[in-house]
């Protein structure tokens, strides 16, 4: 048995004052897996993708990344190096004012050399063909080209895990298909949270359903 | 919007280098402040004006700058001269002719720069990051919120809400203000959180770098030529 790239083990959490919104949650992601995750909506699948890579802490339970529990801020640091998460609203994850510039941003702040950045920026761009929209700015672009970049500021960091948070959420059919064949590509891991089930059928090796807290297979 | 208005054009002044372009209108703008007479700033305004017709912006957009301009400056015209009847007119003649020297001059030189490369021009030449970081994201994020309080807008009217000057209206005035600040905040939690999945640790980098050309310096020349004769004269 290999070891997970991501696990959670026996995992809760409550927002302050609120009541349980995870229970118990245990879940493996292994390398090249795709796992999709369903469920009603406020059953907590955005709140598990954010407890993922540190943005929330856990009331109780472990999250391992790589086989190492994971705690503290700086452990996470680490794994965001890694982890890439798709959020729900591209917009509040585009927030340079250009294109190429928000792909260069991860990138950066792993500390590449420059000429290292400006050949992956260009690589992402040319693998999601959208290298026409480099220069243009990021809150003049239509729903569709916004989701795919935001997803090639993910992949501008070669991530080994993609947590998809409503990716096809708000897309028309053209940029469905266009998104869902760029996914089928992607050698890495996912997480993908969704009520597309069209999404999960052409994309997902296992599936698990999010409900009173807790996860089942189905 | 209205910060973007001037920037489609490829005239001569669009081409210089940002910075040069923005430390000369620093400098004529510090100069034109020093001069005391009115010969000095009715120069400038014909020069300034020359040089607007050359770059070809759009007339229309201008006028009602200015037009906003002078109808504020026309309250000096109706203070000033009953203040101090003996220099009162000659003062407001050279406020009126400063001013609107001055608004040529950020017209020509700084509103020919789009947003993105003035943040980036500024921060070239050492702006403080937080403020440069705070000019982008303004940029960035005030179409979503002018999108978000419109949005809210037409759910009110849809459920036939008509501003009145009464209570109600007040009322609901201050609770879309509210929910704007609330989803403001709201937002800014997760753009932060999206920052910090990308390694974000304090520092932004430019991709960017500007290359300064011959005809760049030219240009700073002749325009801290102008701003020393301006400075001379008003000394002299």
């Amino acid at each position: 048995m290999t070891t997970p790239l991501l696990a959670f083990q026996r995992v809760a959490f409550a927002h302050p004052g609120g009541p349980p919104v995870l229970r118990d949650v245990s879940m493996a992601l292994h390398a090249g897996e795709r796992i999709g995750l369903t469920g009603a909506n406020g059953s907590g699948k955005s709140t598990l993708l954010h407890l993922a890579v540190g943005l929330l802490k856990p009331a109780s339970g472990e999250l391992h990344f790589e086989g190492r529990a994971r705690r503290t801020e700086n452990d996470f640091t680490e794994v965001r190096r890694s982890v890439g998460l798709l959020f729900q609203n591209s917009d509040d994850q585009l927030f340079c004012t250009t294109v190429e510039e928000d792909l260069a941003f991860g990138p950066f702040n792993l500390g590449w050399p420059r000429d290292r950045v400006e050949a992956r920026v260009h690589a992402t761009l040319d693998q999601l063909g959208i290298a026409s929209l480099a220069r243009r700015v990021t809150y003049r672009l239509s729903e569709g080209e916004k989701r795919l970049v935001a997803l090639g500021t993910l992949l501008a960091m070669e991530p080994r895990v993609l947590l998809l948070d409503e990716p096809t959420n708000g897309l028309d059919d053209a940029a469905h298909q266009r998104l869902l064949a760029i996914l089928n590509e992607l050698p890495v891991a996912m997480l993908i949270a969704t009520h597309d089930t069209a999404l999960l059928d052409a994309l997902s090796t296992t599936r698990l359903h999010l409900a009173n807290g807790a996860l089942a297979a189905r | 919007m209205a910060l973007l208005n001037f920037i489609n054009s490829t005239s001569p002044i669009h081409r210089i280098d940002p910075r040069a372009r923005l430390i000369v209108c620093a400098l004529l703008l510090t100069a034109l402040t020093f001069t005391h007479d009115a010969l000095a700033p009715a120069a400038t305004l014909i020069l300034a004006a020359l040089s607007i017709l050359a770059a070809r912006l759009p007339l229309a957009l201008l006028a009602r700058r200015f037009a906003a301009l002078n109808l504020f400056l026309a309250c000096w015209w109706i203070t000033v001269p009953w203040m101090d009847p003996i220099n009162g007119v000659s003062l407001a003649l050279t406020a009126t002719l400063k001013a609107n020297a001055m608004l040529l001059i950020v017209s020509l030189l700084v509103s020919t720069i789009d947003a993105v490369t003035l943040g980036h021009a500024l921060a070239h030449l050492r702006v403080p990051r937080k403020l440069v970081h705070l000019l982008l994201f303004t940029i960035r994020y005030a179409e979503v919120l002018w999108a978000e309080q419109q949005r809210m807008q037409r759910a009110m009217r849809a459920r036939c809400f008509r501003p009145r000057c009464n209570r109600h209206t007040y009322r609901h005035l201050v609770h879309l203000l509210g929910m704007l600040v609330v989803r403001s905040m709201d937002r800014a939690d997760r753009i932060l959180a999206a920052m910090k999945c990308r390694g974000y640790r304090g520092e932004f980098h430019l991709l960017h770098h500007f290359h300064f050309r011959p005809v760049d310096a030219l240009f700073m020349f002749i325009g801290i030529d102008l701003a020393l004769a301006l400075a001379v004269w008003s000394w002299a």
